[in-house]
């Protein structure tokens, strides 16, 4: 990667971390007696944002994307079970 | 010039496409250290799941502000890594030493902003016992901050390297190795953010 690619992944990463924040503090949540979140959409939308930062980390960063196959399916692995198991888990 | 790059074939050697960054050790310790806290994330979303009310109403104390400081603040760091990497297989020595301070200096500002978030929530009364929101707050963060003070001795030894001029490529494969652990430290943070602060 040269220095503009770096600086353009940065910033996407920056611009990412907004939405997520934006998507929070704009957005109304209501919650019934039991716990239970009126927000499961919006807990996908954050679940999606925060795994797809962390591709783009492990792709450009981390240098996975010009690494050898095995590297990039354990990287992959881990972007995809991990936000499938979180969202059952916490929705339940 | 200094002899920093003088093997700088094996710098080209790391950058060519399939080629492993670092050392295979290195990512073996990596991917054991995603399992073990995709774990943890995981049991934190089963207890969130069973104790729903608690930890909804525990979560509302969070400030989302610091959390959200802390991720540009680590974002910031591996884009500064990033660059010292870059520095280095060009034979840059200046850029090299002075992004890796950078490097530092971000951890080093991620834990004043925790240190006033942690003594915010301390001096509030709440600790690791008040419920099991904020035993899994604490533990997580906690754990999180080890590997962010391991990572500021990684990168501190580096830049101390660095600037004696001691290089070559195994210089090289341990700069990769350093990056590639400060950004699976700043990885980590970017899950736990909107997990800890943001989804309900």
């Amino acid at each position: 990667m040269d220095a503009k690619k770096i600086t353009a992944v940065w910033l996407l990463l920056v611009a990412m971390t907004c939405i997520s924040w934006a998507l929070v503090a704009f957005s109304s949540q209501d919650v019934d007696s039991l716990g239970n979140s009126s927000g499961g959409m919006l807990l996908i939308l954050l679940l999606a944002v925060s795994f797809i930062k962390v591709r783009v980390i492990m792709r450009s960063f981390m240098e996975i994307g010009t690494s050898p196959a095995w590297l990039k399916w354990a990287g992959d692995a881990w972007v995809l079970l991990t936000p499938a198991a979180l969202y059952f888990l916490l929705v339940g | 010039m200094n002899s920093l790059f003088s093997e700088s074939n094996v710098a080209k050697a790391s950058v060519k496409k399939n080629a492993l960054p670092s050392e295979p050790g290195v990512w073996l310790f990596i991917f054991g250290d995603l399992l073990v806290f995709g774990l943890l994330f995981g049991l934190y979303a089963h207890e969130s799941g069973l104790q729903k009310l608690v930890f909804l109403q525990s979560q509302a104390q969070l400030d989302i502000h610091y959390g959200a400081a802390n991720t540009l603040v680590l974002l910031s760091g591996s884009y500064f890594a990033a660059l010292a990497l870059l520095a280095a297989r060009h034979g840059e020595v200046e850029k090299l030493t002075r992004f890796l301070m950078f490097t530092f200096f971000s951890g080093a500002v991620f834990l004043v902003i925790k240190a006033f978030e942690w003594s915010a929530k301390l001096g509030a009364g709440v600790t690791i016992s008040t419920d099991s929101f904020f035993m899994y707050y604490f533990v997580l963060t906690g754990l999180h901050l080890v590997h962010v003070l391991i990572g500021m001795g990684l990168i501190g030894e580096l830049w101390r390297q660095s600037r004696q001029g001691i290089g070559g490529g195994k210089f090289l494969k341990n700069l990769e190795g350093g990056a590639i652990y400060w950004h699976m430290v700043d990885l980590l943070w970017v899950v736990l953010f909107p997990l800890l602060y943001l989804m309900k």
